[in-house]
């Protein structure tokens, strides 16, 4: 039961071969310079972009594979997403952002609000609820962002940046949600970071690209 | 200098006035005391009623055929944007009376596609569908435009997360787009719906101006004022208030989509 | 990283869509491919009705002044040319468009410049409303208010004017005239002028004007060196944009504008008439023949409108990749 890349990673000038099974529990930093690839292995893994060139499979169903011409598109697959520019839903209220990630996989609304309240909760901004998402602050959006992207218990949770772009005093209580929430999933994490710190705190192990 | 700016001040008030004048002149003209002959009126009864009819269902269809062409032209490769974007341009630049003589040689009965509908006894020219065709081929462009900016300038990013978090092309565009969206559509259909209203050289041509059949308001107001101009006055006022509706409708629906 | 020395193109992606994204996908191609097949057919059916007339009349259906039908049961009696009407066009059009401009280029500096927050608000509304109202609307307007104003000034012009030919009339009988025509045209462009000249001076560099601003300049100073000289082509792609709708105005310039088939470049007299507004008039007991030319006529407006906005587009474009 894991998620298993063996291929080639491309996009624009940036190549790369890549040969990695992630177990589930495992909070893998993805580490490396800008432009060494780190957000397009992501979104290789979510569905967004295919591999050039190889396999890849999740829980031993093939998610992607250039010799058996295999793409499973994002939507079948099981994996939840925090982008580092985070697409919330500016028109739509918090918790409607966060039901959202529930109601595509098939909640009913009224479950989807009442699940999507209790990941509130645990990310702290319940408070938040039934504001707009376009009246948050940084740092309040990035905890509904996270909220929304593991909410319906992916396989795989993706974590793009996912304490760039706040203040220092806003980074300490979201690193600890961050902490937390991870403590609490079960499945496989991929952690991209810039910050050696949010890598030492957070993850169980790291893969370096670029290097 | 300061004399400069205050005469532009002055020219861009008398500018106001200029475009603001006619609308006042229509109400100081109105033969008020006449304007409950209006509801007694067949001619400006009926060509309410098909105004309302026609364009209604002309507003519905553009909104129905618009926004999926908004949506396959914001995600459209640019060479085919443009393309379509300059062809969706052509009835806004192309006079409405001229495009009322294209349907009517396409669609009438001596028309390429005439020949073909009456066969299978459809004639369109003179009936209420020719005006709503006219109304659509003049009103459509503008809901288009405005949506299909919006598809493009909304965070197209959220696509990709709506995708990741397991909605489909379709739900996608349901339960995310639309939604983010949905000010801009408003927008564009009450836009649409004014122009359908208006419209008048597309339908003279195309669908004509029998009464009770396919006279709508504009081209009730353009009969009236040879028998009866004090009523076409008062036909102008309503359709003036209805404008003026439009407007303030557009406004708070910019206004609530933080467009504005 | 491995950098790889013969990076292998994108691999062909096969998207397998569940059954309800297949229908949609569908829906939305047929949508669009739909409205653009209808657009492309009409273009191609003016094209091809009109092109008859131009077998049997050449240049001289733009270049003669006549509208003659002849004998209805033979064609070739019939002598047929829009020239007057086209020249009627541009006159209105150009009167429209001199009149227009410089209101809409105060309107839009004070808008974009000087009018407080409340203001702005209330202005851009008037002129969106001018914008939605039919023009039907101001023809009545033009034909029961402005034409007796117009009919007073006209008189004025001639008693002082008329050794200059534009101002000279045969008769003094002032009416429906391109004046009158014209100046109603120039309300109903206002608002697409300025809303163009608006979003051009919108993108001129605010720091340069407030540079100019802080070296103690007044506001003025600063619009006159930085906005007025960014925002020239925008602003006349902007007229040409008017100038076009008033070219293709149908029923505002049948009220106002008399009918008659003669070249009149005097602009008080009571005789003119545009494209348009022929097609309006003339439609109506249209024998087979003569609905040919009218579609020759309206092909012929279409080439010009669709000319004067391309050049339009491409200057308004031009000036706002420069920002």
């Amino acid at each position: 039961m894991s998620l298993i890349i063996q291929g080639q990673i491309q996009r624009g000038e940036c190549a790369f071969d890549l040969q990695e099974e992630f177990s589930p529990g495992e909070v893998v930093a993805v580490v490396g310079p800008n432009g060494s690839g780190k957000s397009t292995l992501l979104s290789v893994v979510a569905g967004l972009l295919g591999l050039a060139e190889g396999s890849m499979s999740l829980n031993g169903r093939c998610l992607d594979s250039s010799k058996d011409n295999v793409y499973v598109e994002p939507e079948q697959r099981d994996i939840g997403m925090m982008f580092q520019s985070l697409h919330l839903v500016g028109q739509m209220t918090v918790v409607d952002n966060v039901a959202l990630a529930l109601r595509a996989r098939g909640a009913s609304r009224s479950d989807a609000h009442t699940t999507a309240r209790e990941q509130l909760v645990a990310v702290g901004a319940s408070h938040l609820a039934e504001r707009k998402a376009s009246a948050l602050s940084g740092g309040e959006a990035q905890r509904v962002a996270l909220a929304r992207a593991i909410a319906a218990r992916p396989a795989v949770l993706l974590l793009d940046e996912p304490l760039s772009a706040i203040d220092a005093a806003s980074k300490e209580p979201l690193r600890a949600v961050l902490a937390a929430v991870l403590q609490e999933f079960k499945g496989i994490t991929l952690l991209v970071s810039h910050d050696s710190a949010d890598v030492s705190t957070l993850a169980s192990r790291s893969i370096s690209l670029g290097g | 200098m300061r004399r400069t700016a205050k005469s532009l001040i002055a020219i861009a008030v008398l500018a106001v006035a200029v475009v603001a004048v006619p609308i006042i002149g229509l109400f100081v003209r109105v033969p008020w005391t006449r304007m409950s002959e209006l509801w007694s009126n067949d001619t400006a009864l009926s060509a309410l009623r098909i105004t309302l009819q026609t364009s209604l269902i002309a507003t519905a269809l553009c909104v129905l055929l618009g926004v999926p062409l908004a949506w396959a032209m914001s995600n459209a490769s640019d060479k085919v944007r443009t393309l379509a974007r300059a062809l969706v341009t052509v009835p806004v630049v192309l006079p409405p009376v001229v495009g009322g003589i294209a349907l009517l040689s396409a669609l009438g009965r001596k028309g390429v596609f005439g020949g073909f509908l009456s066969s299978l006894g459809i004639s369109l020219p003179f009936t209420q569908t020719a005006v709503v065709l006219s109304q659509l081929f003049v009103a459509m462009p503008f809901l288009v435009l405005a949506v299909e900016s919006q598809f493009r300038t909304m965070d197209r990013g959220v696509i990709d997360a709506a995708r990741v978090m397991g909605f489909g092309p379709f739900r996608t565009f349901t339960h995310v787009v639309l939604p983010m969206t949905k000010g801009s559509v408003i927008a564009g259909a009450i836009l649409a719906w004014a122009r359908a209203v208006g419209e008048f050289g597309a339908s003279i041509t195309f669908a004509g101006s029998l009464k009770a059949k396919t006279q709508t308001l504009p081209m009730a107001v353009y009969e009236l004022l040879e028998r009866d101009w004090e009523l076409a006055m008062g036909l102008s006022v309503v359709m003036v208030l209805f404008a003026i509706a439009v407007i303030f409708g557009l406004r708070s629906q910019l206004l609530n989509s933080g467009n504005a | 990283m491995q950098t790889l020395d013969t990076p292998t193109e994108p691999r062909e992606i096969e998207t397998h869509y569940t059954r309800v994204d297949r229908v949609f996908r569908g829906f939305v191609t047929s949508c669009a491919l739909f409205s653009l097949v209808v657009l492309i057919l009409i273009a191609a059916f003016l094209l091809y009705r009109g092109f008859e007339i131009f077998a049997d009349f050449g240049l001289s259906f733009i270049t003669t002044s006549k509208w003659d039908i002849g004998n209805p049961e033979d064609t070739s009696t019939a002598v047929l040319g829009i020239g007057a009407m086209l020249v009627g066009s541009v006159v209105t059009a150009v009167i429209a468009i001199l009149v227009a401009v410089p209101f809409a280029i105060a309107s839009a500096l004070f808008i974009e410049f000087y009018a407080p927050r409340l203001l702005r608000t209330i202005l851009t509304s008037v002129l969106d409303l001018v914008a939605a109202i039919p023009s039907v609307i101001f023809g009545i307007w033009g034909y029961v208010v402005l034409l007796p104003l117009v009919e007073d000034w006209s008189g004025t012009l001639y008693k002082y004017l008329s050794w200059f030919p534009l101002f000279d009339v045969q008769t003094p009988i002032f009416g429906r005239s391109p004046l009158l025509a014209g100046l109603l045209l120039s309300i109903m462009i206002l608002p697409i002028v300025t809303s163009v000249a608006r979003e051009v001076y919108g993108q001129a560099p605010r720091d340069l004007i407030d540079a100019s601003y802080a070296l103690g300049g007044t506001k003025w100073a600063g619009i006159r060196t930085v906005v007025l000289p960014f925002g020239k082509s925008g602003l006349v792609g902007g007229a040409m944009l008017g100038l076009g709708r008033a070219m293709g105005e149908t029923v505002a310039v049948y009220l106002t504008l008399n009918l008659v088939f003669k070249t009149n470049f005097q602009i008080l007299a009571s005789a003119g008439g545009n494209v348009a507004s022929l097609i309006a008039n003339k439609f109506g007991e249209a024998t087979d023949y003569e609905l040919k030319a009218l579609m020759a006529a309206g092909l012929v407006l279409f080439l010009v409108t669709l000319l004067v906005n391309f050049f339009a587009t491409v200057i308004v474009n031009r000036s706002r990749k420069i920002v």
